[in-house]
Parts: C-alpha cells; sequence; structure tokens
C-alpha cells in the first residue's frame, strides 16, 4: 500500500496521536433528551442517560486513530442498581432504626451510632469508587481489546481508610501520600489486554508543592480565629456557663463581635483556586509517571489554562444560581399568599423557567466545561514508543456482569 | 461488486491492520494486505458500533459479543455500507442469555422487595418494638409528641406551649376518666394524656403510653362515654404497641424508597415516620384490635360501651354528608383525616354495636363539663 508510510508514527515521541472530538450540537441535543427523560421517569432513565453520555465522550476520543468504545449497557447500570438497593436494605433497615433511636442522643451508645454510622458510609463510599472504576474500565475497548482493572474493593477501601486516618492525624499534611497510594492500587491494578499499567511515585515529591495550599488554608483559619478570638472566648463561656436566660444575649453578641474580622473569608476563593492548582499538578504527576509496558505518556497540560475555564465557569454557575434562588422565592412567595388560581399559572410559569435554568447550567456543565477540558487534556499529550501497544494482545476476560450500583447509590460519580 | 480500503481490528492483538474489504451477497470479505482473505462477515449480524455518531469513521462489528471491530474511514463507502446493510444502526437488544439473567435478577430483586415490605419487616416490627425497653419507647414518644406538637403549632399559628390544654378542672376530670380505664388495663408504663388546642378532631397514641387528644375531638362526641370508646381505642393501640410497630415498618419502606431515589442521609424516614403517624395511618387490624380492646376495656371497667359505636354512626353520617359539597370546612376535613385509613365506619359501628354492652356513665355530668372546657382559661 502506497499511504501506508506516511501513515506510520515514525517519530519516537507521537505529539498530535491523541484528540477529542465529536458533534457538539449532537451533546447538547443528547443533554437536554436525558435532561427530558429523566424529569418524565422520576430519575430512572438516569442509567440509560449516563450510558449516553459515556458513549459520547468514549467515541471522541482518539489514540493513533482509532477511536475508544465504551460498550457498557443502561441495563446493566440499573440491575447492578437494584442489586445493590437489595443488598444495602439489609444493611440499611438495622442502620436507620439504630440512627433514629440514638441519633442526637447525649448518650456514649448515640454517640457511637453516630461515630459509626458516618464510618460505614465512609467505606461504602469508598468500595462504590473502587466498583464504579472497575465497571468503566472494563467497558471500555481501544482497537477491539479490552481494559481490566484488577483488585477487589476491600482492599481499595482498607488502603483508603488507613490513609485517611494517616491523614487526620498529620493534620491533613499526608493527603499527597494517600492520593499517591490510592492513584497507585487504580493504576498497577489496570491492564490493557494482556498489558499492565504500572505507576512509579512517591508522595515526597508532591508534598513541596501541597504545603503551600495547606498552609494558606491555615493561615486562613488563623487570621480568622485571632480576628475573632473575642467572640469565640464568649461562645466558649456561654456554653459552659450553661446559657444564663435572663443575659440579653443579643447585647452582649454585639460587644464582642468584630464586625471587621471577617474580610478574610474573602481569601477562601484563593484557597479553592491553590487547591485546584494543586489538583492539576498532581493530575499531571500522576500521568507522567505512568506506563503501558514500554510505552509512556506525557502532558503539557497548563494549570493556568485549567484554572481559567474553571473559573469562568464558576462564575456563571454563581450567576444562575443567584436567578435560581430569586424564581424560588417568587414562586415561594406566590404560593404563599392567597388567591391560589390566580397564581398557579405564574407558580407553573417559574417551575418551567427554573427547569430551564437547570438545563442551561447542565449543558454549560458538560458541553462546554467538560468538553473544553476533555479537549486541551486530550491535545497536551504525546506518547513515547507509541508502536509498542502493537504488541499486546487480548487478556483474560474478568469483567463484572452489572456494575456500579452502589456507585448510584451513594451519589458518586456521573461518567 | 464494491470495494473499499478499510482498517481491521481482530480483537486478539491491538495491531490494526489495513485491509480491503469486498461487499458480497453474503456480507463483507476481508482481504489483508498481502491479499489474504482473513474474515468474512455475514451480512445478517453486521452492526454499527456508534449507532448515534454521524462524525468521524465509520466502526462496524461482526456479532454482540464478537471485539472485532472494521473501521471505514472513507465518506463513500461509508454511504454504500448504510445502504447495503440498513439493519445494521438498528437498535441492537440484549443477547439471549443475558436477558434471561436481567429478568431473573430483576425479578428476584422485585421478590425480595416484596417479602421484604409484607413479610420481613412486620414480622421484625414486631420483634424488634417487643425488644425496645420501655425507657427507650418512652422517650421515642416524647420525641415524637414534641415534633406533632411543633407541627400543629406552625399549622395553627401559635407557639407550642399554648397549644396545650391545662386548665385545672378540665384536667381532674380527664384523670378521673384515664385512671378508671387504665386500672383495667394491663399496661406497662403509666398513661400520658395530653389535649391540645386544635379543631382537628384526632387522637393520636405514640410509643410509651404517650396519647394526645384534641379539642377537636373533645367537641365532637356528644358524650363522657363516647371519649371514654376513643380513649380506650387509643389504649389499645399503646398496649398492643401499634405505634412502634407501624414506625418501624414505616422507617423501613421509608428507607427502600429512600435508597431508590439516593437519600442516603435519611431525612425522609424522619419526615415519613412523624407523618405515618400524624395521619393515623395504622393498618385495618390494628384499627379493629383496638376497637376490640376498647370494648373489651370499658366492659371490664363496667362502663356503658353503647355510645362509642353511635360515634361511628355519626362520622359516617358527617363523612356522607359532605361528599356533594366541594368547599370542606376545616372541621369536616379534620373528620375526613380520623376516619380516613380506618375501616369503613358503618362496618366498625355494627361490629362494635355487636359486641358493646351496657354500664355506667364514666363521668359526671359536672365532670363532663369541665372536661369539655379543658382548653378555656
Amino acid at each position: 500500500m502506497d499511504h501506508s508510510a506516511t501513515n506510520a508514527p515514525a517519530a519516537e515521541v507521537g505529539a498530535d496521536l491523541v484528540f477529542f472530538d465529536n458533534h457538539h450540537n449532537k451533546l447538547v441535543r443528547l443533554l437536554a433528551k436525558n435532561f427530558l427523560l429523566n424529569i418524565i421517569t422520576l430519575g430512572v432513565y438516569r442509567f440509560w442517560a449516563r450510558t449516553n453520555l459515556r458513549r459520547y465522550f468514549w467515541y471522541g476520543i482518539e489514540i493513533g486513530g482509532d477511536r475508544l468504545e465504551y460498550t457498557g449497557r443502561g441495563i446493566e447500570l440499573f440491575v447492578g442498581f437494584l442489586i445493590v438497593v437489595a443488598v444495602l436494605l439489609l444493611i440499611g433497615i438495622p442502620l436507620t432504626l439504630a440512627q433514629f433511636f440514638l441519633l442526637g442522643e447525649d448518650s456514649i451508645l448515640g454517640l457511637i451510632a453516630d461515630f459509626s454510622y458516618y464510618i460505614i458510609l465512609f467505606v461504602l463510599i469508598q468500595i462504590a469508587i473502587f466498583r464504579a472504576r472497575r465497571y468503566r474500565v472494563a467497558r471500555t475497548f481501544w482497537r477491539g481489546i479490552r481494559f481490566t482493572l484488577e483488585g477487589t474493593s476491600f482492599r481499595y477501601a482498607t488502603i483508603s481508610c488507613l490513609h485517611g486516618l494517616f491523614v487526620l492525624l498529620t493534620l491533613g499534611l499526608a493527603v499527597p501520600w494517600r492520593n499517591v497510594a490510592l492513584y497507585r492500587y487504580l493504576t498497577n491494578g489496570m491492564r490493557f489486554g494482556n498489558q499492565h499499567f504500572s505507576f512509579i511515585g512517591n508522595g515526597r515529591e508532591l508534598v513541596g508543592k501541597w504545603l503551600p495550599v495547606i498552609c494558606f488554608g491555615y493561615f486562613i483559619l488563623a487570621l480568622l480565629i485571632s480576628l475573632n478570638w473575642n467572640l469565640i472566648t464568649y461562645f466558649v463561656n456561654l456554653v459552659m456557663s450553661s446559657l444564663g436566660l435572663e443575659r440579653n444575649l443579643a447585647e452582649e453578641l454585639e460587644q464582642h463581635f468584630n464586625p471587621h474580622g471577617w474580610w478574610p473569608l474573602l481569601l477562601i476563593p484563593f484557597s479553592l483556586i491553590l487547591q485546584f492548582w494543586y489538583g492539576i499538578l498532581q493530575f499531571k504527576y500522576f500521568i507522567n509517571r505512568t506506563t503501558l509496558g514500554s510505552t509512556s505518556v506525557e502532558t503539557s497540560l497548563r494549570a493556568r489554562q485549567v484554572i481559567r475555564y474553571v473559573s469562568i465557569y464558576y462564575v456563571v454557575v454563581l450567576i444562575g444560581w443567584a436567578v435560581i434562588l430569586g424564581i424560588s422565592f417568587n414562586l415561594l412567595v406566590s404560593i404563599g399568599s392567597d388567591g391560589a388560581r390566580g397564581t398557579f399559572l405564574g407558580s407553573f410559569f417559574s417551575i418551567g423557567l427554573l427547569f430551564i435554568v437547570f438545563l442551561l447550567l447542565n449543558i454549560l456543565r458538560v458541553a462546554w466545561l467538560h468538553y473544553v477540558l476533555l479537549e486541551i487534556f486530550c491535545s497536551s499529550i504525546s506518547i513515547r514508543n507509541y508502536t509498542a501497544v502493537d504488541n499486546v494482545v487480548r487478556g483474560a476476560d474478568d469483567s463484572m456482569k452489572f456494575g456500579e450500583g452502589l456507585a448510584d447509590v451513594m451519589d458518586y460519580g456521573e461518567f | 461488486m464494491e470495494s473499499f480500503a478499510a482498517t481491521y481490528n481482530d480483537g486478539l492483538s491491538a495491531r490494526t491492520a489495513r485491509v480491503q474489504v469486498n461487499l458480497t451477497s453474503e456480507g463483507l470479505s476481508i482481504f489483508d494486505e498481502s491479499n489474504r482473505k482473513i474474515a468474512s462477515w455475514p451480512s445478517r449480524s453486521i452492526h454499527i458500533v456508534d449507532p448515534q455518531s454521524t462524525h468521524g469513521s465509520l466502526r462496524l462489528a461482526m456479532a454482540e459479543n464478537d471485539p472485532a471491530r472494521l473501521t471505514i474511514a472513507d465518506d463513500t463507502a461509508r454511504k454504500v455500507i448504510l445502504d447495503a446493510f440498513p439493519n445494521a444502526s438498528r437498535r441492537r437488544w440484549l443477547s439471549r442469555a443475558l436477558t434471561i439473567r436481567v429478568l431473573c435478577w430483576s425479578v428476584g430483586v422485585m421478590a425480595g422487595i416484596a417479602l421484604l415490605i409484607w413479610i420481613i419487616l412486620p414480622f421484625l416490627a414486631d420483634r424488634i418494638s417487643a425488644a425496645i425497653p420501655l425507657s427507650w419507647q418512652s422517650r421515642v414518644g416524647e420525641k415524637v409528641e414534641k415534633e406533632i406538637i411543633q407541627i400543629i403549632s406552625l399549622v395553627e399559628g401559635t407557639s407550642a406551649n399554648a397549644l396545650t390544654c391545662t386548665n385545672e378542672a378540665g384536667l381532674t376530670a380527664l384523670a378521673t376518666m384515664t385512671k378508671q380505664l387504665e386500672a383495667k388495663a394491663n399496661l406497662d408504663v403509666p398513661l400520658r394524656v395530653r389535649v391540645i388546642d386544635s379543631p382537628l378532631v384526632n387522637a393520636l397514641a405514640l410509643p410509651g403510653g404517650h396519647i394526645v387528644l384534641t379539642r377537636g375531638m373533645i367537641e365532637f362526641v356528644s358524650g363522657p362515654n363516647e371519649l371514654a370508646g376513643v380513649l380506650g381505642h387509643e389504649i389499645g393501640h399503646v398496649v398492643l404497641n401499634h405505634s412502634l410497630k407501624r414506625m418501624i415498618e414505616v422507617g423501613g419502606i421509608t428507607a427502600l424508597f429512600s435508597l431508590l431515589v439516593g437519600d442516603v442521609a435519611g431525612g425522609a424516614i424522619v419526615i415519613a415516620v412523624g407523618n405515618a403517624l400524624i395521619s393515623g395511618q395504622y393498618s385495618q387490624a390494628d384499627e379493629r384490635e383496638a376497637d376490640q380492646y376498647s370494648i373489651q376495656l370499658l366492659g371490664s371497667a363496667e362502663i356503658d360501651s353503647r355510645p362509642f359505636a353511635r360515634l361511628f354512626e355519626r362520622l359516617e353520617a358527617e363523612k356522607t354528608a359532605q361528599i356533594p359539597d366541594n368547599q370542606q370546612s376545616v372541621e369536616s376535613q379534620s373528620v375526613e383525616s380520623w376516619v380516613s385509613s380506618h375501616p369503613t365506619n358503618s362496618e366498625r359501628a355494627n361490629t362494635i354495636r355487636r359486641i358493646a354492652q351496657p354500664g355506667s356513665e364514666i363521668l359526671s355530668q359536672a365532670e363532663w363539663q369541665s372536661l369539655k372546657s379543658v382548653c378555656r382559661n
């Protein structure tokens, strides 16, 4: 064949092998359809909606001329969900009863019930994260070869819990080590065909970037505490002295309240941006240290670029929520007042408007933000020793039959 | 015979092969670069992998579970394929094995949920409610009573404290009535009867011996023995521990459905349990048991229980009289709320009339008058 030479990846480092593109207006149509059907079916359609979206995004990613393929089915998600509901009921009913009878009580028993409830919830979320990941990986194909995630959700939950404890004990300093441990478990367990992925990294190499983030967070906290020290000691005393009811609390509060003590709250958005910045650097670190056999990937993603898009998104979302709150308030007022007939049309109109704002925000998030981020991420990737992938052959199939129910029930994960 | 270039993945290795594809009457024949036939795909099972994608290249698969893929980038070839296999973009259904498995799981899970709601939960409710210590029961009762009074005070637009009726003579008369019944009832906990200043015609029994009567109920009954019947009925719920059983059942079912919609925190459960208690949603069996208990209790206290049957006759008459009227008064709506989940009133009246016994008046006329003004200060 005459054109085979031009298409062969001759260079050792392939810079534009990966990119993302798919029809934009198709995505908008898909989102609108999902939104409507979700409302009509009271949310049951969400399994099929999610499947459609994944198929769209997977198909949009092209690596070396071949697109990814998502082979999951809505029905698999639905049945997985039903199974998890059945299983969770066995845990959930006693737990709920215990919560109802014991929660909020001042006894030790109540405290234990309260505490163990959240512990169990945390463990379940970790299991859900792993199972959801495994399902998605197992439903991903490229060049007719399946990806697989080995390992157990129990092991993942254990790693997460132990490292979570470590993070608590170090007051957050150990976050890079935890993230590295979790990413390592997920990556080293992943296969493409018969070829294992591998990640070599250490939290030590990230802690230098994490330190300014956490320091800034504590700096804001320290500022808030020192500026409002009066108020805090006042509250502590108030609780200790078991509430003298004859005292004029409002007046005392005014005395201890420092109106100039709250400006550090304005620093919180910067703290969030800093955290986001760390997240991107960590993501790059993870990607750049991940290999598939002798093939490795490098991303030149720029944190500044990502932060710009995300910031624009959040500003628009804030405006959107202001509109939503405004409409809702209006709605409440009109329902509260008399003359129900006259306001019926008005509230109908307001609810319709609310739905439209929600839909628009959803479109903005998925069809703009996610789309753009995926686009810049994919085009930032270069692959070293790309041709070695050709030697991969199909591995043993060990996929889950039905998946992700737990993640859905725990309301975790969208794609 | 049409022929075009494509790329081929055999599903065994990640190598993408350049192939030549021939369109024949049987389907597609695929030839490698040295013109060797490497696969032939029958037209019947060929399908498009991403039927919605009109973008990029066309990707074909041979069969449902076959990972082999044929990718066609050329636009004219794409049109030829789409014309040749009109069924290729048809929606794929599940394979038979998977369909059966899905059906089995779905039926199994539905059956499990049904089993849980109708058999396991009532059984558990029975056992759990019996196992809960009395001190806990009364604490739960207190908690729920507080909540209910809070809600009603919001509806009535008064403070929770003002809602409780405290007229001393009235409370004494009420205590006289309660004591006579309590003495004959085999209760594990002391009764705590509270009257609230609400026009709703209602009476509730809560765990731990808490009973709430409304001013509406006291005004609706025509004599002390009718009220004694109502009180006996609520004592029946207390003795038979109905409210705790219902709380556990409703809590369980709500937990089930809050899982379905993803509300794990359980906020809906507390609301549903409270709601079930306020609207008095006992099962009809519970109501019949409580009715019977009431008659027996009044009988053993040698109190005339016949007026209790008359109460239901009046409730029934009230209800039928309201039907043509769309604009229900507050009072008629509240009558509705006490009887809505109860067995039909005429049926109850008949049953009660059959077993009711004559006896004495539970309160003197003077005592009844002061009980009626328990909410006046």
